[in-house]
């Protein structure tokens, strides 16, 4: 019996320059109706991974979304050579996004004002070091004491890699989205996928602010400490589940036409309950490993020379 | 009531009036920068499908107009099948909207529950039951060959009536090119009836189908449904609005009849074909 192979297309689509791939671009939105129309409001997140050298390249928008002229402002073209002094500056400003400490600054440029896209190249002090980091682009004063005309805020995610640094950070996007099989192809429904780069961002912080606000207070971490990476990735997943929750809680219809209804936004209880789950796993993880953690304290050794 | 939005257009609005004076009103998506001028040139049609050649153009295009109104009267039986859409021309490029028909003007929160009702459907169709394929629509207006020359009429020259349905030129119809350019679509077609009914004229195996499909674009008796997967060609019968919102109909039901195999309208190329 003769067996038939199903054709696979041959893509002949050439690969992307390599020179690109340190060029960060934010990805856009989508809606969780179909996967095509773009979500202009939401916040963004940058992805990159640990040791590179890269620049961030961003548009400028306003909060409806629609990128703005800096030309007005007196940005001028990065490549223009004329010497005008400038009344504003593009600054870019990073700070962990838990602890909140330590501020980097970063001067940014612009390489066409008039569509509003900037760029900034990151310090070693950031890309060295994985972690989930506030940052926002202003359109900085130069004649006064840090006013800004405007600004954009988005997370900046150094995944942990085996390059330029310590093994540690969160754990990556695609680690996240491996433990919850969430890619567009596979999204039968959605056609895109469950959750963006910006959601997993904001929900990998959540686990820590969690560990850091329940009591007892037995040490503090941020994004770039946290050490258990089991308790993050279900506190975080569990954060996730809520998040769609919402989704389908506020976006229900049910309707029936010729003895059919299309009843597909009805997940909220499964979301729900999930979330639920893993929710109660991770505080029953964290209380247990803070009682581990107190008690190692109170009854812990001193280790005698002599012995 | 524009189905959905696209890139560009955000919703248009069409508060049709059969005397004339329709206002057509627009909104673009936050995110559409191209720079000014912008102009904005209304169009109407019947067919209502994108590559549909019946669209022309009402008045002069207006710059960075948000409304325009059609003083023309286009209805004048029972068939509300006029159907509007813009065509917007920036230095960048140019942008066709989607066809905004002339069922009802809905306010917007009535425009966000139809478009759910009609995303809901259009997800049945495409993800589990829908029968990919084209909509031919059928055309109701055009130039009809001479029906006083025998050797090119299709239809009778005193009533009007088709005389012959198997002319290439007019593919069953009375007019020339018969159909519009197809649309791809989907229809949820129920399991066959096959039957074998001896009359005088012999054994026949009609095959009928109940169908459902949405109503965007409109979906009108004599139109043609081609199944991809197989070519069969349906004959689209009587319909029946299945589900409407305030009287915008939104899904439709209706009968497909299965076409002979000889049929002219075989002769119909497809886009893959």
């Amino acid at each position: 019996m003769p067996v038939y192979l199903d054709l696979i297309p041959v893509t002949t689509q050439a690969g992307r320059d390599c020179n690109t791939q340190a060029t960060l671009v934010p990805q856009t939105p989508v809606d969780h109706f179909g996967g095509v129309q773009t979500v202009l409001t939401k916040q963004r997140a940058v992805v990159m991974r640990q040791g590179q050298l890269a620049t961030v390249t961003w548009t400028m928008v306003d909060p409806q979304g629609r990128p703005v002229d800096l030309s007005g402002c007196g940005i001028v073209d990065s490549d223009s050579s004329s010497e005008s002094e400038e009344a504003t500056t593009i600054v870019l400003k990073l700070v962990e996004a838990v602890g909140r400490c330590t501020i980097q600054t970063v001067t940014g440029y612009s390489a066409d004002p008039t569509s509003g896209a900037v760029r900034a190249e990151l310090p070693a002090e950031i890309f060295t070091v994985p972690g989930i980091y506030l940052a926002e682009f202003a359109l900085a004063n130069n004649d006064a004491d840090d006013s800004i005309v405007f600004s954009n805020q988005f997370f900046l995610v150094i995944e942990s890699g085996l390059f330029g640094g310590t093994l540690s950070g969160p754990p990556s996007l695609a680690e996240v989205r491996l433990h919850l099989r969430d890619f567009p192809e596979e999204n039968f429904l959605i056609d895109t996928v469950d959750f963006d780069d910006a959601e997993l961002a904001l929900m990998l912080t959540r686990p820590i602010q969690y560990w850091n606000e329940v009591p007892p207070p037995i040490r503090s971490y941020t994004t770039q400490s946290f050490p258990y990476r089991y308790i993050w990735l279900e506190g975080c997943a569990s954060e996730l589940c809520f998040l769609a929750a919402e989704h389908y809680r506020r976006n229900r219809l049910m309707h029936s036409a010729g003895g059919t209804a299309v009843d597909d936004k009805n997940r909220e209880l499964n979301y729900q309950q999930e979330g639920q789950r893993r929710l109660t796993e991770f505080r029953k993880l964290v209380a247990q490993k803070k009682q581990s953690l107190n008690l190692s304290a109170c009854y812990g050794t001193f280790g005698s020379p002599y012995s | 009531m524009a189905v959905s939005r696209d890139a560009v257009f955000d919703r248009i609005t069409v508060d049709h009036l059969v005397l004339g004076g329709t206002r057509v009103a627009w909104s673009l998506r936050p995110g559409f920068v191209d720079p000014d001028p912008w102009y904005f040139q209304l169009q109407a049609g019947y067919a209502g499908t994108p590559d549909a050649d019946d669209w022309e153009d009402v008045g002069e295009a207006g710059e960075n107009t948000s409304y325009a109104i059609d003083d023309d009267r286009r209805l004048f039986g029972k068939s509300w099948d006029v159907a509007y859409r813009l065509v917007l021309s920036t230095p960048n490029g140019t942008y066709t909207s989607e066809a905004a028909h002339s069922y009802g003007l809905l306010p917007k929160r009535d425009w966000l529950i139809g478009r759910e009702i009609v995303r809901q459907r259009k997800l049945l169709h495409r993800k589990y039951t829908g029968w990919e394929g084209w909509l031919l629509r059928r055309r109701q207006r055009g130039t009809t060959p001479d029906p006083t020359d025998l050797a090119v009429a299709v239809t009778d020259p005193l009533t009007g009536g088709i005389i012959t349905t198997q002319v290439p030129e007019t593919y069953g119809t009375e007019f020339e090119g018969g159909f519009f350019e197809p649309y791809a679509t989907y229809f949820q077609l129920t399991e066959e009836q096959w039957g074998k009914p001896r009359t005088e004229l012999g054994t026949k195996n009609p095959v009928q189908q109940r169908a459902e499909t949405v109503a965007f674009p409109r979906v009108d008796h004599g139109d043609v449904f081609v199944h991809a997967g197989s070519d069969r060609r349906y004959a689209v019968h009587p319909l029946t609005v299945t589900s409407q919102h305030r009287g915008v109909p939104l899904i439709l039901n209706c009968e497909l009849r299965l076409i002979p195999s000889s049929d002219v309208v075989y002769q119909l190329t497809m886009p893959t074909a």
